[in-house]
């Protein structure tokens, strides 16, 4: 396909080669990442390859979920590609629809080539004689017994493939047209957080109120929204019975229906004129003959211009998140079995704010520059008289300090609802709070460094992925084969430093070698 | 005396295998209006770029205001006005915000020229920049590049994509207020007919090298077509033939150093007539013109 000294022969061809050839490293690349999760997973044992499949094939399709779908949404605006695709003689749904179908073969792939790792890994074991099905997380007590290894992995496989494909599919909708991947994901989250609550209220209704027509039919609205399918289907598929089909039916009715109104929708809305792609209108035009008048006096100093800027740019997307969080614990707390009281609602926030800030915390430190690094924009403050070293190091603490109060007050606001015991098992929870907090502050590092060396959110999102999951396994391997003990905690602190040093340093060699300047 | 406001020489830089200039020289006096003349491509925008430090040379020497650009880019940058082709700025602030914004970063930003600008060129400025039209984007960007009254303006093809008549007033309005006020204008465009009227000096810039650099009128007085016979052209130097066609039992050549060359006939006796050229048919001449030219250095021929 790549010489192209003949035209292809369709439109849906030629639209298929241009997503393909934008999408065939994101999928070498995630591939990559859960070939490597697994791998390390396989380096600790061959009884933790099971757990090994099953964590990452759901922790993989979450992320995928969310990034492949913010990168669908806001992709093109971000590169303006967009009124290129637009100018186009084709009605916009078959880009979008080319897009998404090769999204979600992005998506679908790694999973598949996670299966066949296994089944590789699996068959080689049992010829040795290692019988996979007496390691301890295939046991017994494990709910997923019953099934036999294979529907096991059928029911992984497709639980996640359903969930990174509805992800996608209601991210990228809720986020299409926004200026960029950073904005459609914060756009995209805070939709489906929206959609979770009302049913999670309902759940929590029809549980306490014992009304079971209401919990059933609040299951089969869960069904159509994102990612609820997996959780239906994962429901009824231990059952067992007999009309387990007549059960499952209505949900999966549910489901094709839900995500097929989306699907639409996208389709409908793709390309068009949407937030911040209008230009002269009447309102500008007013605003032009009357709007000239005041001019607010001058920042007083570089550093408070630059910090003005991060904090207008880091800004909403904390205050997003916070929303987030708080929709988050509300859902939590009220579809969890346990007493509703202030203790328990303090542990969910604690949990949910650390779950929710570790995304936060990647995709922030991906937009710290993610906008000032775009070609044009990167010549436009370049060619200003700015120190580059001024401006990295004002949007780096500006940013790391929102993150900081944001998630600080959360966990704060956590320890006193749940009485100070998050951290109540550990002898020295200052220690653990300064330690968590460094931990966060390299993976805001890390993803602002990947970005800056790559220059391509998704990208950096996986490599930092990939870095984290061999910083976390690599040395632990090491020590367990080369010393034959575990990692020793005073060596985990400075580790931890050295890769911040190293991380930073990194973003910045990245920031001021203006690589983009070099493309003419 | 010779106040050089900006001096190229020498100057190579290439992209892996891509040599974008090669060994370019030029020298821009204070208080003109210089317009650098290329083709898209010609590597107009990469020697700005130099200029102001964004990128570094493989080889050779530059000094702008008596700078180096490489070694002092944020002294250098504070003194330019800079507007580049299409350019863009943060979309989600507003044209008041962005002005107070990069206000800080000049030490001679003067906030009430800065407003003063913004009415003469209606930038609106409550309104935010992704909402902007076109003109209103560059007419902001004008105005970003001269609130700090900078001593040298260089402006990148900066009409580009304006509709003509913008263009017309934007040239005939900026350049003649620029002048006024004695500011150095560096002016790359590739659209001659646009310049012609308020440049005082020219460069051809193709492939990578100057071809040619001289005062505008100078310029169309020493470049001409001569429509003679196809015998006599063997008269003519060929190294100032710049191109040649046949026009039917004549040939149409266009050469440089006319006044020499049209003695030389006239001693020689031969039939011949003078065309006089505009810009447009002499910058066509220098970068796609059959003859064979030199590149020159920084003087003026």
């Amino acid at each position: 396909m790549n010489d192209l000294t003949q035209p292809i022969r369709s439109i849906w061809l030629s639209l298929f080669w241009k997503e393909w050839h934008e999408h065939k490293w994101k999928l070498v690349s995630l591939t990559a990442l859960c070939t490597l999760g697994l791998c390390l997973f396989g380096l600790s044992g061959p009884h933790s390859l099971q757990q090994g499949v099953h964590a990452i094939a759901h922790f993989y399709a979450m992320l995928a979920g969310i990034f492949l779908g913010m990168s669908t949404a806001g992709r093109e605006s971000s590169r303006n590609t967009l009124p290129f695709l637009q100018s186009l003689p084709v009605p916009m749904w078959q880009p979008a629809a080319a897009k998404l179908l090769v999204v979600l073969c992005t998506a679908t792939l790694p999973i598949l080539a996670l299966t066949c790792i296994y089944c590789v890994w699996h068959t080689f074991y049992s010829i040795s004689g290692i019988d996979l099905s007496q390691s301890n997380w295939y046991g017994p007590n494990n709910k997923f017994y019953n099934w036999g290894i294979s529907n096991w992995l059928v029911a992984t496989i497709l639980s996640s493939i359903l969930v990174a494909s509805s992800l996608i599919l209601w991210i990228a909708a809720a986020g299409a047209n926004r200026s960029d991947e950073i904005r459609a994901g914060a756009i995209g989250f805070l939709i489906v957080c929206l959609i979770w609550l009302p049913l999670a209220f309902g759940l929590n209704i029809a549980d306490k109120w014992d009304l079971p027509m209401l919990k059933y039919w609040v299951g089969i609205l869960f069904a159509a929204a994102p990612g609820g399918v997996a959780f239906v289907g994962t429901g009824y598929g231990s059952q067992g019975s007999t009309d387990w089909w007549q059960n499952f039916l209505p949900y999966l009715e549910s489901a094709i229906v839900g995500h097929g109104c989306v699907l639409i929708w996208y389709l409908r809305h793709y390309g068009k004129a949407g937030p911040g792609t209008s230009r002269t209108d009447g309102k500008t035009l007013a605003l032009a003959s009357s709007g000239y008048q005041y001019l607010a006096p001058p920042m007083r100093s570089q550093l408070t211009a630059i910090a003005w800027k991060q904090v207008r740019e880091t800004g909403p997307l904390a205050l997003l998140a916070i929303a987030g969080v708080l929709l988050l614990t509300t859902i939590s707390h009220f579809t969890n079995d346990y007493q509703v009281c202030r203790h328990n609602l303090g542990e969910t926030l604690g949990g949910i704010t650390a779950s929710v800030c570790f995304f936060v915390t990647l995709v922030t430190g991906i937009g710290v520059f993610l906008e000032d690094l775009k070609p044009q924009v990167d010549q436009f403050w370049r060619s200003h008289p700015v120190d580059y070293r001024l401006w990295f190091g004002v949007k780096f603490v500006v940013g790391a300090t929102i993150l900081a109060v944001t998630f600080g007050s959360l966990m704060l606001l956590a320890l006193l609802l749940s009485d100070r015991s998050l951290f109540g098992g550990d002898p020295h929870p200052a220690t653990a709070v300064g330690f968590t907090g460094l931990v966060f502050l390299l993976i805001y590092t890390l993803s602002m460094a990947t970005y800056c060396i790559l220059r391509q959110p998704l990208y950096a999102a996986v490599l930092t992925f990939g870095l984290l999951f061999a910083g976390i396994i690599i040395p632990q391997l090491i020590c367990h084969h080369f010393f034959d003990t575990t990692l020793p905690s005073q060596a985990k602190l400075p580790l931890l430093l050295l890769s911040q040093v190293a991380a930073t340093f990194v973003a910045w060699k990245a920031v001021k070698n203006n690589w983009q300047m070099g493309e003419i | 005396m010779s106040d050089p406001v900006i001096e190229i020489k020498a100057v190579s830089k290439s992209f892996r295998r891509n040599h974008v200039l090669r060994e370019m020289s030029l020298e821009v006096e204070r208080g003109q209006t210089f317009a650098f003349l290329g083709r898209n491509g010609a590597g107009k925008t990469t020697a700005i770029r130099l200029l102001l430090g964004l990128l570094d040379r493989d080889e050779g020497e530059i000094r702008v205001l008596g700078l180096d650009p490489t070694e002092q880019p944020l002294e250098l940058r504070a003194r330019v006005g800079y507007l580049a082709e299409d350019q863009t700025m943060y979309g989600w602030m507003r044209c008041a915000e962005m002005l107070s914004f990069i206000a800080p970063f000049y030490p001679t930003w003067d906030h009430e020229l800065a407003l003063k600008y913004a009415r003469e060129f209606e930038v609106p400025l409550q309104t935010k920049i992704k909402h902007l039209s076109k003109g209103q984007n560059v007419r902001l960007g004008l105005v970003l590049s001269l609130a700090h009254r900078p001593e040298l303006v260089i402006l990148d093809d900066p009409a580009l994509g304006l509709d003509p008549i913008m263009r017309k007033q934007f040239n005939r309005d900026l350049i003649t207020h620029l002048q006024g006020e004695g500011r150095t204008v560096f002016y790359s465009s590739h659209l001659l007919y646009e310049v012609e009227p308020v440049a005082d000096q020219v460069a051809i810039l193709d492939q990578g090298q100057v071809v040619r650099q001289c005062d505008t009128e100078h310029l169309r007085s020493d470049v001409k077509q001569i429509m003679l016979g196809r015998d006599a052209v063997s008269l003519v130097d060929q190294g100032s033939i710049l191109d040649q066609r046949p026009d039917g039992p004549e040939m149409a050549i266009i050469v440089e150093g006319a006044e020499a060359i049209l003695d030389k006939l006239q001693r020689e006796g031969t039939d011949h007539r003078v065309v006089d050229l505009n810009l447009d048919e002499i910058f066509e001449a220098y970068v796609v013109g059959q003859g064979e030219t030199e590149p020159v250095a920084s003087t003026n021929r």
